[in-house]
C-alpha cells in the first residue's frame, strides 16, 4: 500500500484491502465530470481556463506578446486575418467526499454499511489521486479532512477515516453546508449515505452542494437487510439505533411485500429529484462486489471513465 | 345432574396459568430488535394492510388449553346423572342420650345430633336426596323411599334415641350398598380410631363423621348378675365412676312392687370400679338402682340401674313354636327354653300341655294348648284377639303402668318400625298401646294366663335390647306366675354404653363394585388426550413457524 507504515492499524489495513491487481485498474480510472471545474493546479481535466492544453478551445485575434507557436496559419492563409488557438488548460478536479458516518450507517455492527462506504470512499478517492486531482473528505457533522493531493495522502486518508469513525447530525442540509463551505473551489461532489430520510430533506441538502457550484454524484449504500425486509413475523419493537427510538410493530407475510413497495417509492422520489435536478444516482448493497461497482457500474453511470 | 371433582387438589396445577402468563409477557417484552433506521418501519406501521394488533397468540391458547385440560384431568371431574343423595347416619344408641355437658339442663347428643343432622338437609342442594339411619344395634333406614331435605327435616324431628348398645364399627364395616349415596354423613359420640383396620379405605362414598358430645363425667351400674354364693343368691353388679371428680351416691335394691329392700351410702373416687353384692332373700324380680348425689356427676341415666329376677325352685320349661327360628337360637340357651324343631301338630296334646308356658311365633294352631300363652306377631284373624292389622306406626303412645308386663319398662324404647295391633277382646286389657291400637293385650284366656304381642321380641339379645329383654322376660315371669326359670337364667344386664369421647376420623364406606359403574360418569381420560391434542397442535404451529 503507498505510503502505509508497518504499524498501521488492522482497522486501516482491513480498510485498505484492495487487490494489487484492483489498485492497477483504478489508476487506470479517472473521475469524469459532466462539466469543466477550475482547478488550483495543473491535471488531467480540461478546464475552463484558457491556456496550454490539448483541448481546443477557441480563436483569439493575435495581439503582441501572445505565442507565435498558437498562430492558426490556415486561418492566416485562408483570411489574411492572425489568430491564434486558444486551448483548455487542463487542471485538477477538486473532489469532497461527504460521508454520512451516522448510527444508521454504523449498523449492522459486523458488516456495517459504513464500512462499505469508507471503501468505496477510499477506491474513488485513490483513482482520483492517481490521477492528481485533490481530495477532500467531510464527515457529515463532523470533521472534515485537509486536502490530499497525492497517493502518498492515502495513508492519511486511511489515519484520517479511522480517527473520524462515527459522526451524528441532525440536519443533512446543516451537516452539508458545514461540509461544504470548508472548500474553496468547486468540483465533484460525492455524497455518500444510506439515504434514509425524507426525500425532501434529501433534495435540500443536495440543492445546496449544487448552488455551491458542484456537480453531485449520490451514492446510497444499503444493507441486504433494508432492501429486503428480514424482519420476523409478529409482534416485537423496533429500535432506531440511531435515534434510540422504538416503535411497536405487527408484520405477517404481506409485510414484505408492502416494505418493498415502501422502498420502492422512496428510492424512485430519490430518483426522480436526481433526474429532474442532474445528480447522477446510484443504490449500491453493502454486499454488492466493490470491484464490479468501481469498474462496471460507475464508469457505465459515467462517473468514472 | 351434579358435577363434582373426585381430587380438587388437582387444581393446584391452576398455578401453572400464571406463570405461563409470565413467560408469555417476559417474551413479548424482550422481543426488541435493533434496527438500522425506523424510517421505512414508520411508514409501513402506517400503512392500512399492517394491522397494529398483535398477531393472534395461537400457541399461547393452545398451552393455555393444556394446562386447564391437565389441571381438569388431575381434579377428576365427575358428572353423576342423579341428583345428590346424602345418607344421613344418626348414632341413636344408648350412650346418645346422655347429656352434651355436664349443666343438669344441657341437651342429650341425641338432641345435638339432630341438630347437626338439620343444619346437613338445610344446607342442600335444591332437588338433593336424603336417607336416613339411625344406628345402634342395627343399621336401620328410616325411609324407604329418598326424602326431600324439607322431609328430612320433619323425619329428624320424629327420631328418638334408643336404649340398644351400639356396634358401629362392626355395623359400618359390614358392606352394602353404600354407592347409591354421593356422600355420608354419621353424627355421633363413638371414638374411630386412626387405623381402624374395620373401616375400609378404598373406592367408596366419602363419609363425613360428627362428633357430638363431650366426656362427661357418669355414674354406670354395669355387669349386673345374679349371683349364688354359699347358697346365698346375690345381686352381683359393678358400679363405675367416668370422670374425674369423686362421686357420692345412693344404691338402692327394690322389689317388683317398687318397694326399697336396702339402701346404701356409697362413695367412689374418680374411675374406680367398685363391686356391690346384694344379698337376695326371697325369690322374685329385684332392681338396683343408683342415684349419684349430683347429677352433674351422672350423665346418663339410663345405666343407672339392673334388673334381676331370682327363680326359686321349680324349673318350669316352655314351649317355643315358630314358623321360623329367626334369633330363636338365642333363646335356646336358657335351660329353661325348648325350642320345638317338628311339626307342632304332631305333638299330642297331653305333651303340648306339660309345659309351663307356651310361646307361638309367628304361628298359631287351631288348637290351643291349656298352658300359659304367650302369642307374637300371629299370622292371620283368629278368636283370641278380634281385628288385627299391621301399623307403620308403632311408637308407642301409652301404657298401663300399673301392669306387671311393664314393670322396669322403658315403654318408648318399645317402638319398631312397624306392628300388629289389635282390638282388645272381653278376655283381656290393652297393656301397651300405639296411636292405632293396643300392641301388646294381656288377660286370662279361658283360663289360662295369656298374652298377645304386635311387637317382635325375638331375637332375645339380652343386654343388647334392654327394653324387649325386660318385656320378655316380664312376659315369661307373669305368665309363669311369678314363679321363675332356670336359676343360670341372666338377666337385666346392662348396657354397656356410657359417656364417651370421640375421635375424628376420614373414612370410606365400602361400595360394591356393581354400584361404582351405575351412573357416574369420570371425564379424566378425555381431559388428558384434550392436553395431548393441544400440545400437538402447539409443536405443529411451532414447526411451520420455524419453517416459514
Amino acid at each position: 500500500m503507498p505510503g502505509a507504515t508497518g504499524d498501521k492499524s488492522l482497522t486501516e489495513v482491513d480498510l485498505f484491502s484492495f487487490r494489487p491487481g484492483f489498485l492497477k485498474q483504478l489508476e487506470q480510472l479517472k473521475v469524469h465530470t459532466r462539466r469543466s471545474f477550475l482547478g488550483s493546479r495543473q491535471g488531467i481535466h480540461t478546464s475552463r481556463r484558457r491556456g496550454h492544453g490539448l483541448e481546443f478551445a477557441d480563436y483569439r485575434p493575435y495581439s503582441p506578446g501572445d505565442d507565435f507557436r498558437t498562430i492558426d496559419w490556415n486561418v492566416l492563409g485562408k483570411t489574411d486575418r492572425v489568430y491564434i488557438r486558444e486551448y483548455r488548460e487542463e487542471q485538477d478536479l477538486n473532489i469532497l467526499f461527504l460521508l454520512d458516518a451516522s448510527a444508521s450507517m454504523r449498523f449492522p455492527k459486523d458488516d456495517s454499511k459504513l464500512l462499505y462506504a469508507q471503501r468505496l470512499l477510499l477506491a474513488l478517492s485513490y483513482a482520483a489521486l492517481s490521477n492528481g486531482d485533490t481530495v477532500a473528505i467531510s464527515i457529515l457533522g463532523g470533521a472534515t479532512s485537509p486536502r490530499y493531493r497525492s497517493l502518498k495522502a492515502i495513508s492519511r486518508e486511511l489515519e484520517f477515516l479511522t480517527a473520524n469513525p462515527a459522526a451524528e447530525w441532525e440536519s443533512l442540509t446543516s451537516a452539508v453546508q458545514l461540509g461544504v463551505s470548508r472548500m474553496r473551489f468547486p468540483g465533484k461532489c460525492f455524497l455518500i449515505s444510506d439515504c434514509l430520510y425524507e426525500p425532501q430533506e434529501l433534495a435540500s441538502a443536495v440543492d445546496f452542494i449544487r448552488s455551491r457550484n458542484f456537480e453531485v454524484s449520490l451514492l446510497q449504500v444499503l444493507a441486504p437487510s433494508e432492501i429486503e425486509l428480514k424482519l420476523p413475523s409478529g409482534s416485537f419493537s423496533a429500535r432506531d439505533n440511531e435515534q434510540k427510538k422504538s416503535i411497536s410493530l405487527a408484520l405477517d407475510q404481506r409485510s414484505a411485500e408492502e416494505y418493498r413497495k415502501l422502498l420502492g417509492e422512496h428510492l424512485a422520489a430519490i430518483e426522480n429529484y436526481a433526474l429532474r435536478s442532474g445528480v447522477s444516482s446510484l443504490t449500491l448493497s453493502s454486499a454488492d462486489d466493490l470491484e464490479e461497482v468501481i469498474l462496471s457500474r460507475l464508469p457505465a453511470m459515467g462517473i468514472l471513465k | 345432574m351434579m358435577f363434582s371433582f373426585l381430587y380438587p387438589l388437582g387444581f393446584l396445577l391452576a398455578l401453572g396459568i400464571p406463570a405461563l402468563v409470565w413467560i408469555y409477557l417476559r417474551k413479548s417484552r424482550e422481543e426488541e430488535i435493533a434496527v438500522s433506521s425506523t424510517f421505512l418501519l414508520e411508514k409501513l406501521s402506517k400503512r392500512p394492510v399492517i394491522s397494529k394488533k398483535a398477531e393472534f397468540p395461537l400457541r399461547f391458547f393452545l398451552e393455555l388449553l393444556a394446562i386447564c385440560a391437565l389441571f381438569l384431568a388431575a381434579a377428576e371431574p365427575k358428572w353423576s346423572m342423579q341428583r345428590e343423595h346424602l345418607a344421613l347416619i344418626l348414632d341413636n344408641s344408648l350412650s346418645m342420650n346422655a347429656r352434651t355437658n355436664s349443666a343438669e339442663t344441657a341437651a342429650t347428643r341425641f338432641e345435638a345430633a339432630k341438630e347437626e343432622a338439620r343444619l346437613k338437609t338445610t344446607g342442600l342442594k335444591t332437588g338433593a336426596d336424603v336417607s336416613l339411619f339411625a344406628l345402634s344395634k342395627t343399621l336401620e333406614k328410616i325411609n324407604q323411599q329418598p326424602l326431600a331435605a324439607a322431609q328430612a327435616e320433619r323425619a329428624l324431628q320424629d327420631l328418638q334415641p334408643s336404649t340398644n348398645a351400639d356396634n358401629l364399627l362392626q355395623l359400618l364395616s359390614a358392606g352394602g350398598n353404600w354407592c347409591e349415596f354421593d356422600r355420608a354423613v354419621l353424627i355421633t359420640d363413638h371414638a374411630f380410631l386412626q387405623h381402624d383396620a374395620q373401616l375400609d379405605l378404598s373406592h367408596s362414598v366419602p363419609l363425613e363423621i360428627i362428633k357430638v358430645g363431650t366426656p362427661v363425667p357418669n355414674l354406670a351400674l354395669e355387669h349386673a348378675k345374679l349371683l349364688t354364693e354359699n347358697d346365698t343368691q346375690n345381686l352381683a353388679a359393678e358400679l363405675i365412676a367416668y370422670g374425674g371428680t369423686p362421686v357420692e351416691a345412693e344404691l338402692k335394691l327394690s322389689d317388683g312392687n317398687g318397694q326399697t329392700l336396702s339402701s346404701e351410702h356409697l362413695s367412689l373416687t374418680p374411675r374406680e370400679r367398685k363391686q356391690i353384692r346384694l344379698p337376695l332373700t326371697q325369690a322374685g324380680t329385684f332392681r338396683a338402682e343408683i342415684f349419684p348425689r349430683s347429677k352433674k356427676l351422672d350423665a346418663l341415666d339410663a345405666d343407672n340401674f339392673a334388673v334381676i329376677h331370682t327363680n326359686a325352685d321349680t324349673a318350669k320349661k316352655i314351649l317355643v313354636v315358630s314358623a321360623d327360628d329367626t334369633g330363636l337360637s338365642k333363646l335356646a340357651l336358657l335351660s329353661a327354653v325348648e325350642l320345638s324343631p317338628q311339626s307342632y301338630e304332631t305333638l299330642a296334646p297331653a305333651e303340648r300341655d306339660k309345659y309351663a308356658l307356651t310361646v307361638f311365633h309367628r304361628y298359631l294352631p287351631e288348637n290351643l294348648p291349656q298352658t300359659p300363652l304367650l302369642v307374637v306377631l300371629p299370622p292371620e284373624e283368629h278368636p283370641l284377639y278380634g281385628a288385627r292389622q299391621l301399623t307403620n306406626q308403632a311408637e308407642i303412645t301409652s301404657a298401663d303402668t300399673a301392669h306387671p308386663l311393664t314393670a322396669y319398662l322403658q315403654t318408648a324404647a318399645l317402638s319398631a318400625p312397624s306392628a300388629l295391633v289389635f282390638s282388645t277382646p272381653n278376655w283381656g286389657q290393652a297393656v301397651i298401646n300405639t296411636g292405632a291400637g293396643a300392641v301388646l293385650i294381656a288377660g286370662d284366656y279361658q283360663g289360662r294366663r295369656t298374652a298377645v304381642s304386635g311387637l317382635e321380641i325375638f331375637p332375645f339379645e339380652g343386654r343388647k335390647t334392654p327394653a324387649g329383654t325386660v318385656l320378655t322376660l316380664n312376659l315369661f315371669s307373669w305368665l309363669l306366675g311369678n314363679e321363675g326359670l332356670a336359676a343360670d337364667f341372666e338377666r337385666g344386664e346392662e348396657s354397656n354404653t356410657f359417656a364417651a369421647n370421640t375421635l375424628e376420623l376420614p373414612s370410606r364406606l365400602t361400595c360394591s363394585e356393581e354400584s361404582l359403574k351405575k351412573t357416574d360418569h369420570g371425564f379424566w381420560p378425555w381431559f388428558i388426550l384434550a392436553t395431548l391434542l393441544c400440545l400437538f397442535a402447539e409443536w405443529a404451529v411451532r414447526s411451520l413457524k420455524r419453517k416459514a
